[in-house]
């Protein structure tokens, strides 16, 4: 994938150094004590009128130092320092207790950042289900020193002015990140070896047409002409590898897209139901009910 | 590849002697270094060694490191790099001192060159050796990131550990590339009319390699005999015309192998060979083993 470098800009803020792409934010770095924390939540406070917060990307945090005593959805846990402490879209933050020498570095990713990273290790991550998911684990010496060194690095390296590599560093920082979350928190990974090596490449194919199409088409038997097999084989392989059938995988692909829309915050119903080539809003209204039991603008208000 | 080459890639290793800390994950990453050994450091003079099949980077860090490449003396000294290209015979020259060194199988290195955009030219990647100066903290740097991949070889039991070897050694590629900007390399190059020669065969077969592999087209195209050839190759590696072309273009095939499992039929198209079965015979023939089984060997899986 080439990335030219006329389409990455990094934004440095007090608090927060971001590398946007193609005027997107795709991964943002943030540095905070105990009083930035406290004007975050103030601030949010006064805009939604609610002291809690809801996420609307995965965040990733190393706590240096001091202690967090928070709810997350409605589960109390406390972090204490050289912990890591991951979230992800979808988790409502109550801070109930801080100690005034707090502080932490977190990185918060785009969706897509994330999915890019995960589908490089051919692990399909399920926004949907895995909306709300959290960890806390303090972190073993050495493990602290890397990820906050990794930090700093990433920082330095997106503050020289010709460093021609900023996109590829940063993948695989992200990538770092996501794989040591995977096992620091022991996330459950799909195995991939039941699969005979064809089968395996026409699963990934679909995947890869998938992250293609998606949004605009949702019939199995468009993917499966694509593929060159029937729709029949094609549910097969799927079910083979995960027991759900081709149109199941579809549909909760084409959830994460919408619910990924949804939490931008920016968009009505009736765009993100253009913006996915449904016929119309109704259309798009009946796929919504019958896959999640409720209407779009009800799991926008309650779920996110 | 072929299980002689692997055991040849632990001679590296055992080479290098035992107050040395190594670590080999399935032949594709190799590292080593004796930073922290309170043995002596002497390092003794080894046998003949034919890289034909990674890349290998030694940064010393204290002393003095000789190296007899390819025929000639290198002295690599303190704060300095030696990166050595596939395609080089080398061994260990006597001599003390303290260095880390990374060696990844080439295939990988040119798929992460392609995903990063910098261009694969033939005389600077293959069959050649590059020496060049840095700087105490860019030595520092380096080795921060060399414990951190170090740190991950150790773990046991981890499954996605090639994936994060991948992803440190894009950081640190992005790190070599983005200091080898501002230093100059060490000139080994005699000018002679033999190296002359030699450069301008490796430009020709950057060019043509998937279209033409025999001796007689680059001869011709050189005005010089087969035999002339052969000899202008084996004093540069070791090895006379035809074995050049075959290893490389065999490296080529194995890139596009390992990048995306890319079908056999595509591949054997794109190099032009008359049919598939010539393609899996040529290919048995340099490796030892048919391409479908060098794809279910080699291709990056999460381990169990």
């Amino acid at each position: 994938m080439k990335k030219d470098s006329s389409n990455i800009e990094i934004q440095q803020k007090s608090t927060c150094t971001s590398l946007y792409i193609d005027g997107k934010e795709y991964l943002s770095i943030y540095s905070y004590t105990a009083d930035d924390i406290q004007n975050l939540i103030d601030n949010n406070k006064n805009a939604t009128n609610n002291r809690r917060m809801r996420l609307n990307h995965p965040i990733s945090a190393i706590v240096k130092q001091g202690g967090i005593k928070m709810d997350v959805n409605g589960k109390t846990i406390n972090i204490c320092g050289r912990s890591m402490f991951y979230c992800t879209t979808g988790a409502v933050i109550d801070l109930l207790q801080i100690t005034p020498d707090t502080q932490l570095q977190m990185m918060s990713l785009s969706h897509e950042a994330m999915m890019t990273s995960y589908n490089k290790f051919n692990i399909y991550v399920n926004i949907v289900k895995m909306s709300g998911a959290y960890g806390v684990k303090p972190l073993e010496d050495i493990r602290y020193e890397h990820f906050t060194s990794l930090y700093d690095e990433w920082l330095h390296a997106m503050s020289i002015k010709d460093f021609n590599y900023k996109y590829y560093f940063s993948t695989s920082f992200i990538d770092i990140f996501s794989l040591g979350i995977v096992s620091l928190f022991h996330l459950h990974i799909e195995p991939t070896a039941n699969l005979a090596s064809k089968q395996e490449k026409i699963f990934n194919d679909f995947i890869k047409l998938l992250n293609k199409h998606a949004n605009r088409e949702r019939e199995v038997q468009f993917y499966a002409d694509k593929l060159g097999i029937t729709p029949k084989y094609l549910s097969t392989i799927t079910i083979e590898y995960s027991n759900k059938n081709a149109s199941k995988w579809i549909e909760e692909y084409v959830m994460t897209l919408i619910v990924s829309l949804m939490c931008e915050k920016c968009y009505r119903i009736s765009d993100i139901a253009e913006m996915l080539n449904f016929p119309t809003q109704s259309f798009f209204g009946r796929y919504f009910k019958r896959i999640t039991g409720m209407s779009p603008r009800q799991y926008m208000l309650t779920q996110l | 590849m072929n299980s002689t080459r692997d055991s040849q890639h632990r001679f590296i290793l055992d080479q290098i002697g035992d107050n040395f800390f190594k670590s080999f994950l399935h032949g594709k990453y190799i590292i080593a270094d004796n930073i922290d050994s309170e043995c002596p450091l002497k390092i003794e003079k080894s046998k003949k060694i034919f890289n034909d099949a990674y890349h290998i980077i030694i940064v010393v860090t204290s002393g003095t490191l000789n190296l007899t490449i390819n025929n000639i003396s290198v002295t690599v000294e303190e704060n300095s790099y030696i990166a050595i290209m596939p395609g080089i015979i080398f061994n260990f020259e006597e001599c003390e001192c303290r260095f880390f060194m990374q060696q990844v199988q080439s295939y990988i290195m040119q798929n992460i060159h392609d995903e990063t955009d910098s261009p694969i030219e033939i005389r600077k990647h293959y069959f050649t050796f590059h020496h060049v100066i840095f700087s105490q903290q860019d030595v520092d740097a380096l080795y921060r990131n060399y414990l951190k991949t170090k740190y991950v070889m150790k773990l046991p039991n981890y499954q996605l550990k090639e994936f994060a070897c991948k992803a440190y050694f894009t950081l640190y590629l992005s790190l070599i590339h983005h200091i080898m900007q501002y230093k100059q390399e060490i000139s080994y190059t005699t000018g002679s009319h033999k190296e002359v020669l030699f450069n301008k065969f490796l430009d020709m077969l950057g060019e043509n390699y998937k279209k033409e592999r025999s001796v007689n087209y680059y001869a011709d195209r050189l005005a010089i005999t087969t035999k002339y050839l052969s000899s202008i190759t084996s004093m540069f590696t070791g090895v006379n015309a035809s074995k050049l072309i075959d290893g490389f273009v065999t490296m080529q095939i194995i890139v596009r192998l390992y990048k995306n499992n890319n079908p056999i039929k595509d591949i054997s198209k794109e190099f032009n060979f008359p049919t598939q079965s010539f393609f899996g015979r040529y290919f048995k023939r340099v490796t030892g083993i048919g391409p479908r089984d060098f794809i279910k060997k080699n291709c990056i899986k999460i381990s169990h």
